[in-house]
């Protein structure tokens, strides 16, 4: 709770800043990171809920209750982290902009540690709601051309999938005993009969599929990405769709058991399509930005997959990607903005020889294509075997289809760092100028986690081992109980 | 009852204050009638006047629930005065006078309990709305709307007053407790006959008129695109509410009985409303023709209420109609300022009002949000309250509704980015600032929309 709080109050001090509000906003990023941190060093990971805060909010069944365990703390870390680094992003650009951009960062954070702490479904909707109206702004106001049209079609797509989860869940709290409560151990207990669970969790799962987004909901997707500032395509990419996921396996997974033998299969086949369609784009794109959107939309395709599997190790596997895959495509989507700050386009036929503007750029740039590629001892790798093995073992005709996700995603990344970083450098290239600290900072803190992470992953999987063992557990005595 | 005769009198005194005098002096005289008949109403409700259920010969009944729908009527025509600053050439007292003697009639609306006091608080409420409707004398869409509003008015009028004899033809009483007795009596023993089931059908549909439910919305867009502003504001928000609570009470006390009757029929045309409101609102370019459309949607929403008919629904009811009135108040008031100031209402008139009307857009940006039932809002706590007791009954009627709802982004959204996103041409010399009592108030609404967000019990638990 304080996680929340801590970063609300600082975006009303940014808000009302005049010409500090860089500095404040920072600041209190880095203390919720702090506190975050804190709060990590007392953690236990065993799959107990702590931390706990519970009140009676709107009514009894609404309480405001919040708690961490494992997966929360993953997803908090991971918000807490790359939040810093966004703003670091936006460090350097106009005073002007900034003022109101990045307390709507702040409002954000605010909202998705909301989300990710939330153990009563009324409040992970009205947060899963309020996340997103700042990322809403922010890319609608300070995106590129038909920035509006693309924004709104967004918002209405992701809005469509939250009502709908809204109705799943009025659903679930008619059926808890008693006076009915939104409670999460509450919407776990409800029995349904087959046919009730596949509408319920259609309507959870599609919120969650848009949100991700799984093929063929990822229409959104890939003008969003490409037409939202950077900060706003990080914040997107990094942490946003990370709920879709979160929200399958704490909402989604625990709460329908019934439903899930006729809706997995479905969606793990969806999902293997979005990895290799995925894959198929991403080769054929020239902007630097759309690129990546798709390279993402293909790798969390893969997360999805794995979960579909409801295996222990799929589980597992998508719990630490969700981290590493938000790690290396804020840092993608980083570089590139570097790029497009300095050059003016990010467009692969005009950039050449970047590599020799700026050495130690080309080098982060480089761990981070590294990390998305999943080169063993970068952050990739571990997720991504964890993820696949899981996927073979459920049947080996799509796991063979998701593995193509190397090939492709190697060709991809590489093509596109050749074509940018390297070859002829023109006039105009030769004046690439340096990182500033800003950038350096964080830059390099984004590509120590891929390095750090990618040769000792234990520590992601300690954390979220004991909740991912409990998912599973319940999941299964649910299924047998059926 | 004390703040009903407050009103009356505070609108016959300034009826006599203000022969020819100017319309802004007496705005103060305004403000103070319905600010201490607010006050009164809250004493009387928080038991100043006990005994609770006070009776007036078996006409009106102040309880609880009366109370706190008449303190909201009273709020919202306060909030709706302070929001409309008449222009410097707008001459006499009549038009207050009159909007506070429509205001009378709504708060006989929620307090009836004979179908007399119904029908009289129906018409006090409806004949000085035909003539302010018309209050722009000079302006030809003005007239029209007048006109349209009588005429069709007066149609719906004796609709419902065919169904009352028809009601009373089956029951012997015009009491409503009486025919709630008498229905559930005749339904236990024989089962409804034709002629009372007819009656209760015309009742309703006189009903859904005023509250422009399709398929009687027709009248509604041209009505509340030609009408001056604050009378707009004034039938979206304060007749509405009074429209719906009557029906609220009617269908809740006398023919609750009946729901497997009436229940089905009403909950097809509440989906008519919600689907025609939202669809229409959809292809206008006019944001108030727009917001017309858009209250329609709001009043299909509010037939959820009616359907439940129970403790439930009507403090979801309360909530919900603060949240819509609060919205739709100063999104109306915001629309006059900019009519007034560019003569035209499109959504693209609101073109970079972030940048020259910072307060002003945040308060309409809140409503928009409210309106569209975004978590934080009155207007979420509202809609999830309504829908929320009606699901088990409806559920298909709500995932219906809620779908619409987020059709509904598609055109506020509209204005959202047109302040926000785009540049207008002018530049910012032609800001002009609102006067300080519009300023105020949309503050106060804003603030009471967000806090009714965060805190729905405090209006919940006033039923």
């Amino acid at each position: 709770m304080e996680l929340i709080i801590l970063p609300l109050a600082g975006a009303l001090l940014s808000w009302f800043g005049k010409n500090w509000n860089r500095q404040v906003s920072l600041l209190t990023s880095l203390a919720t990171l702090a506190l975050n941190l804190f709060w990590l060093s007392s953690f236990i990971p065993d799959g107990n809920l702590q931390f706990e805060h519970n009140f009676p909010w709107m009514s009894e069944g609404i309480r405001f209750h919040t708690a961490i365990d494992g997966l929360g703390m993953l997803l908090l870390l991971l918000t807490n982290i790359l939040i810093p680094v966004i703003l670091l992003s936006r460090w350097n650009m106009n005073a002007d902009q900034n003022k109101h951009l990045l307390p709507l960062v702040l409002l954000m954070q605010a909202a998705l540690n909301g989300v990710f702490t939330a153990a009563n479904g009324m409040l992970f909707y009205v947060f899963w709601e309020l996340a997103l109206i700042p990322v809403y702004f922010i890319c609608a106001k300070w995106g590129e051309t038909d920035r509006i049209r693309i924004t709104l079609k967004f918002f209405i797509y992701t809005f469509l999938g939250s009502v709908l989860m809204l109705a799943s869940l009025l659903f679930l709290y008619w059926k808890t005993p008693g006076a009915h409560s939104f409670e999460w151990t509450e919407l776990v207990a409800v029995n349904l009969s087959e046919a009730e669970a596949w509408w319920v969790g259609a309507g959870l799962l599609i919120a969650f599929l848009i949100k991700i987004p799984v093929f063929p909901f990822h229409t959104w997707q890939a003008d969003t990405y490409t037409s939202s500032p950077a900060a706003g395509t990080m914040l997107l990419s990094g942490i946003m769709l990370k709920m879709g996921i979160f929200g399958m396996l704490r909402w989604y997974l625990p709460l329908v058991p019934e439903a899930l033998h006729s809706q997995m299969p479905l969606v793990a086949v969806l999902s293997v399509a979005g990895v290799v369609y995925g894959g198929i784009i991403a080769l054929r794109q020239h902007d630097l930005k759309r690129l990546a959107a798709y390279s993402s939309f293909s790798h969390v395709g893969l997360i999805a997959a794995g979960i579909c599997t409801m295996s222990l190790n799929g589980f597992q596997g998508a719990a630490i990607q969700m981290f590493n895959h938000g790690v290396n495509i804020v840092a993608l989507f980083f570089a590139i903005s570097i790029i497009e700050q300095r050059m003016g386009n990010r467009s692969m036929d005009q950039l050449r020889g970047l590599a020799s503007g700026s050495k130690p750029f080309a080098v982060l740039f480089m761990i981070a294509v590294l990390g998305t590629v999943a080169v063993p001892l970068t952050n990739g790798f571990p997720g991504e075997l964890l993820l696949l093995q899981s996927i073979f073992a459920s049947h080996a005709l799509l796991g063979i289809c998701a593995g193509l996700t190397i090939i492709f995603c190697a060709a991809y990344m590489l093509r596109m760092y050749q074509f940018s970083m390297f070859g002829q450098a023109s006039e105009k290239q030769n004046g690439f100028s340096p990182l500033t600290t800003a950038e350096w900072l964080g830059m390099v803190t984004l590509a120590a986690l891929v390095l750090v992470l990618g040769v000792y992953p234990q520590p992601l999987l300690d954390l979220t081992h004991a909740s991912m063992n409990q998912l599973y557990d319940i999941i299964q005595e649910r299924i047998a109980l059926h | 009852m004390k703040a009903l005769i407050l009103i009356f009198s505070g609108a016959i005194v300034l009826l006599f204050a203000g022969l020819g005098k100017n319309e802004r002096k007496l705005l103060p005289l305004v403000w103070l009638t319905l600010f201490l008949a607010l006050a009164m109403n809250g004493l009387e409700y928080f038991g100043w006047e006990l005994p609770w259920e006070q009776q007036w010969s078996s006409m009106l009944q102040f309880n609880k629930f009366s109370l706190a729908f008449n303190f909201l009527l009273i709020l919202l025509a306060l909030l709706g005065s302070m929001l409309f600053v008449p222009r410097l050439e707008d001459k006499g007292a009549d038009v207050f006078a009159l909007m506070l003697f429509s205001l009378c009639g709504g708060m006989l609306m929620t307090s009836f309990t004979s179908f007399f006091m119904l029908f009289l608080g129906l018409e006090i409420m409806s004949i000085p709305l035909y003539v302010l409707a018309g209050s722009r004398k000079e302006d030809l869409r003005s007239n029209e709307a007048a006109l349209k509003y009588y005429l069709m008015g007066s149609f719906a009028t004796g609709i419902l007053l065919f169904g009352v004899a028809m009601v009373y033809g089956t029951t012997g009483s015009f009491d409503i407790y009486e025919i709630g007795l008498r229905y559930t009596g005749a339904t236990m023993l024989t089962g409804m006959s034709p002629m009372a089931k007819i009656g209760i059908l015309m009742v309703m549909f006189g009903l859904l008129f005023k509250i422009a439910a399709a398929p009687f919305h027709f009248w509604a867009p041209d009505v509340y695109t030609g009408s001056p502003g604050r009378v707009t504001a004034f039938m979206a928000t304060v007749v509405k509410t009074a429209g719906v609570v009557a029906m609220f009470r009617l269908f809740a006390i006398s023919f609750g009985i009946a729901d497997n009757f009436w229940g089905p029929t009403l909950a097809i045309l509440a989906a008519l409303t919600m689907f025609v409101g939202n669809l229409s609102a959809l292809r206008q370019d006019s944001f108030k023709r727009m917001l017309a459309y858009s209250s329609v949607a709001h009043a299909g929403y509010l037939l959820l209420a009616i359907l439940v008919h129970n403790q439930n629904s009507g403090k979801a009811l309360l909530l919900y109609m603060t949240g819509y009135g609060l919205a739709a108040l100063s999104a109306f008031a915001l629309i006059h300022k900019v009519s007034r100031e560019q003569g035209r209402e499109d959504v693209s008139a609101f073109d970079g009002w972030a940048k020259r009307y910072p307060v002003e857009s945040f308060a309409l940006l809140i409503s928009l949000l409210s309106m569209t039932g975004i978590p934080g809002t009155a207007g979420f706590a509202g809609k999830y309250f309504l829908f929320s007791s009606a699901f088990e009954g409806y559920t298909w009627l709500i995932i219906f509704a809620l779908v619409l709802s987020a059709v509904s982004v598609a055109y506020y959204f509209r204005v959202i980015i047109a302040m926000y996103f785009r540049d207008s041409g002018n530049d910012a010399s032609s800001v002009e600032g609102s006067a300080m009592s519009v300023r105020l108030a949309l503050i106060i609404c804003t603030a009471l929309n967000i806090a009714a967000g965060i805190a729905p019990w405090f209006i919940l638990e006033r039923i």
